[in-house]
């Protein structure tokens, strides 16, 4: 009988990968990608050049249309989690709409994470110019290794995991905790892609 | 008079308490119809219960939440169709308790007592047979259930709190998941990885009576990817009295160590190796007061057409003729009789160790499988009756699931467990006079009191499993499953199951579940002959030995479940689950004289619980249970139709929290052919405050039992051993967490 489960499990092995469809297994995904999140904002230092005013809050802001939730996760998370940034509570922004004046506005003010959803029309670097401050999340392992972002999510293995840059470790600003680098299973650091 | 202002004042208590659940639940259900406005749309209440979960994790433990998973093998997600109840270490060290198995007494449904000291007995919805638990228990996959008594020694298998990651306590059948004997549930004990336990962390438990318990957990890291830790615990149990005011003999002590080391050998692909031994020492009675009988030799044996030995001792002729007893330890009436008291302690020593090592892994098709095998040596004991055995067992275990498609998502597994034993009988000296035995028609001073003789010793088993969870729509979600079965215990079965899980709306979920569920009966049940008392026969003037005996042929027995679940969540804060089952049992093992008798039995209950969230400092937790079981036709008073408790914590300061527990329990009867043994229902309050410093370090103060001296909860049924008394109780805890 274990011979016959472990032939079982070679053909299985033998099938291909599947994605997270239906709504429910999405929206699963969504709130585990923001509990990530919050906590990496916990394990990331900025310096005083790139901590908003006096009277302003740091800001995680979101671009582009989403359906699953993740907005809504990550505020509640915040809120139960009380998460401070420089001392001062974070506010989130999301913006969906596609008109980047106002897009470009916000980031021209400082904001200290960017979340940049799948169908956003914004490159990192393009936000890292206008917003030096930010790290900046997106989806997919490009948006790390082909698009010089900071942070990626990815389903592999029924997981999500995460590629992580290993600039977010080594500049001086915004900069990861390097206790983060020691969970394999969970993380990859890749280099930053040559220009 | 005295005993009727305990009933007024127990029946007032009860009234309080049912009151204040009842008002407490009418608020809860009428908060439900006032929802507050939510400021985050687009969240059910349950997602944002599962987000504040999700928040307590750490990196690695975020890394382990699947996104697609088998219906039934995560315990806290609300689809889950089944009735569940989830401890973890802080539900033990709030409310006071000591041990693991002490704090299933805040689950509904759940019958929790003690005997003596070290005997602790669990059971669940109206599954009774003190000794006889009806529930598959797992400890990191390992299965502990003694398979010659059909027991579990919980002090034995019981696990540092430091390390303990939670037990999933799940109500019903659950075979084609979990396995045969989970037959009125599982309990599945989870420690934490070998990476979340690193530096030192020391618990120090005292009781006023001198009870002590003592861990000691150490962790450390061997490199990036590999971790380990080591741990010793001593427990030390003071003496206390039966309810007669006999001294109950139960002091001794029981100490264990173990380690775990883990290590990742790649992404997804994880390896542990672990292992523990135990050993306890304690001392046991066998109480011949009730076992000698003078009178005619008619059976079976009818006590009240008999004279107890003990009321006519020491004059009585017979013991002229060389029939030793020992001291007379006293004079008791706690059975309506004043009765001598001739009791024999002998030594109960047990001793156990296991190894176990799993692989594990995820592919890139997202193919999660495991490997897990385990070797368990077991040496015990039991000098008051003469019964001793050692056990090895070895067990390989593979299982996986995969998705399959948008929809489907398929787990299946196979097992292979070989189990020898080393059984030795002998007479304890009491017993140690010439009797005529009926069976062999011959004289013998060598009757031991359980006989295993050239019974098998040595049993294999197969078992594969295959289960389908199956998305049917994002409303409904239903499993099919089955498990299978080929042993030398119970020959070959089928034991499936199906689940259907259908969400109605944003807090309400419904579930449904049908399970067939088989229990092996213990080897005591089907091979071992019971000598349990003697008559003398004063026509031929000799003693005569009074026995039944297993039966190999004893079947499985079978039950099917029915069961139905509702599960609201009116906002994030409040919890209310109602569950309700109907067993219906064939060929369900009852022990006692004459013989090992099997009935049908049917059983019908369920349980209302409640878990709220009143603000940020208030925590409220609680349930109801009730369970009515009919043995072929009869009503079963061996098991407490109602149960209750109601659990408050209040944070005072940030590092001050007040704990109150309330525990009601309805009479029953100890079960046994000739001593039945009353139970009252009894009220328990336990109170405590918990005083958390700085540094992780924790003090408790706690007082359990307030409302009553002492009361007794239970004992082995069918075996006449005299409960002790469950004690109001002060302790003090000091816990330095890693």
């Amino acid at each position: 009988m274990i011979l016959w489960a472990f032939v079982f499990t070679l053909g299985m092995s033998m099938n291909f990968k599947v994605e997270a469809s239906t709504i429910e297994q999405q929206r699963r995904e969504a709130r585990v990608q923001a509990t990530y999140l919050t906590h990496l904002v916990n394990f990331t230092t900025w310096s005083e050049e790139h901590l908003p005013d006096t009277g302003e809050s740091p800001t995680i802001l979101v671009l582009g249309q989403e359906k699953n939730g993740f907005v809504a996760s990550l505020e509640y998370l915040i809120s139960q989690s009380k998460v401070e940034v420089g001392g001062k509570p974070v506010q989130i922004v999301h913006l969906e709409s596609k008109d980047q004046k106002p897009i470009r506005s916000i980031l021209s003010k400082g904001c200290q994470v960017v979340f940049v959803m799948r169908k956003s029309v914004f490159r990192p670097e393009e936000i890292r110019d206008l917003c030096p401050s930010a790290v900046v999340f997106g989806f997919g392992r490009q948006f790390v290794t082909a698009k010089a972002g900071d942070v990626a999510f990815v389903s592999a293995r029924n997981r999500v995991k995460l590629i992580l840059s290993d600039q977010y470790f080594r500049r001086t600003s915004p900069k990861l905790s390097s206790k983060i680098a020691n969970l394999k299973s969970v993380v990859e650091i890749v280099r930053k892609p040559k220009n | 008079m005295q005993n009727e202002i305990k009933i007024h004042l127990t029946n007032s208590l009860l009234n309080i308490f049912l009151k204040n659940f009842s008002l407490l639940l009418i608020a809860s259900l009428s908060a439900s119809t006032f929802i507050h406005a939510d400021e985050y749309t687009g969240l059910s209440p349950f997602e944002k219960a599962e987000l504040k979960r999700l928040l307590e994790l750490d990196f690695r433990e975020l890394g382990r939440i699947p996104i697609r998973s088998v219906l039934g093998y995560e315990q806290e997600h609300w689809r889950n169709p089944a009735s569940v109840h989830v401890i973890r270490p802080d539900d033990i060290s709030q409310n006071g308790h000591v041990l693991m198995v002490d704090s299933f007494r805040n689950v509904a449904g759940m019958y929790v007592t003690r005997g003596v000291g070290y005997d602790d007995f669990v059971t669940m919805r109206n599954f009774s047979g003190s000794a006889t638990e009806k529930f598959l228990t797992l400890v990191d996959g390992r299965e502990v259930l003694q398979r010659m008594g059909g027991t579990i020694n919980w002090t034995t298998e019981d696990v540092p709190l430091a390390i303990l990651d939670r037990v999933e306590i799940i109500r019903g059948a659950g075979a084609s998941i979990w396995g045969t004997n989970a037959v009125s549930g599982v309990v599945n004990v989870v420690t934490k990885h070998a990476a979340v336990t690193q530096g030192n962390s020391v618990r120090l438990v005292m009781e006023h009576d001198g009870t002590f318990l003592g861990e000691y957990v150490h962790g450390g890291k061997l490199s990036e990817d590999s971790f380990y830790r080591v741990w010793v615990r001593d427990q030390e149990y003071a003496e206390g009295e039966l309810i007669s005011g006999l001294p109950a003999r139960d002091d001794g002590y029981a100490r264990k160590a173990g380690f775990r080391y883990d290590r990742a050998l790649g992404p997804d692909l994880d390896f542990t190796f672990a292992g523990g031994f135990a050993t306890r020492r304690v001392d046991h009675v066998m109480d011949l007061s009730y076992r000698l009988f003078d009178g005619n030799t008619s059976l079976p044996l009818n006590a009240t057409g008999f004279n107890q030995v003990a009321l006519l001792a020491p004059t009585w002729a017979p013991f002229a003729t060389g029939t030793t007893l020992p001291i007379n330890t006293g004079l008791h009436a706690g059975f309506g009789l004043a009765l001598d008291r001739y009791q024999n302690y002998e030594k109960m020593p047990q001793d156990g160790s296991h190894l176990r090592a799993k692989l594990s892994g995820i592919t890139e098709n997202d193919l999660e499988w495991s490997l897990s095998a385990y070797a368990e040596l077991y040496d015990t004991s039991l000098g008051h009756i003469g019964h001793s055995w050692e056990r090895k067992e070895y067990d390989l275990d593979f299982r996986a699931n995969k998705p399959l498609g948008d929809n489907h998502h398929l787990s299946f597994g196979s097992a292979f467990r070989h189990m020898s034993f080393d059984v030795n009988d002998v007479v304890t000296s009491p017993w140690a006079f010439s009797t005529f035995d009926l069976e062999t028609n011959s004289s013998s001073s060598a009757i031991p009191v359980l006989e295993y003789g050239n019974s098998p010793t040595k049993f294999d088993r197969f078992t594969g499993f295959i289960q389908d969870s199956i998305e049917v729509s994002d409303d409904i979600v239903i499993s099919l499953g089955s498990k299978f079965e080929d042993g030398d215990l119970s020959g070959s079965n089928f034991q499936p199951g199906a689940r259907i899980s259908y969400t109605l709306n944003e807090q309400n979920i419904f579930w449904g579940a049908y399970s067939r569920a088989h229990r092996q009966a213990s080897l005591v049940a089907q091979y071992t002959k019971v000598s349990y008392a003697r008559v003398w026969d004063p026509v031929n003037s000799i003693w005569i030995n009074q026995s039944f005996s297993g039966d190999p042929s004893t079947n499985d027995e079978k039950m099917d479940a029915y069961e139905l679940g509702w599960r609201m969540r009116p906002n994030a804060d409040l919890l209310i689950e109602l569950s309700l089952y109907h067993y219906d049992t064939k060929d369900a093992v009852f022990s006692g004289p004459p013989i090992y008798s099997t009935s049908d039995v049917k059983t019908t209950g369920g349980e209302l619980t409640f878990d709220y969230h009143a603000s940020d400092t208030w925590h409220l937790e609680g349930g109801y249970s009730y369970s009515r079981g009919k043995k072929d036709g009869e009503i079963q008073v061996d098991f407490p139709e109602s149960m209750a408790s109601l659990t408050s914590h209040l944070k005072i300061r940030d590092d001050l929290i007040f704990s109150k527990n309330i525990y009601y329990t309805d009479d029953r009867i100890i079960p046994s052919a000739y001593n039945e043994i009353p139970i009252d229902d009894y009220l328990r309050l336990d109170l405590g405050l918990l005083w958390r410093l700085k540094d992780d370090w924790e003090i408790g103060l706690f007082g359990r039992d307030l409302l009553d001296p002492d009361h007794p909860e239970n004992m082995y049924n069918d075996l006449d051993v005299e409960p002790g008394k469950v004690e109001r109780t002060f302790l003090l805890s000091i816990t330095k967490d890693f």
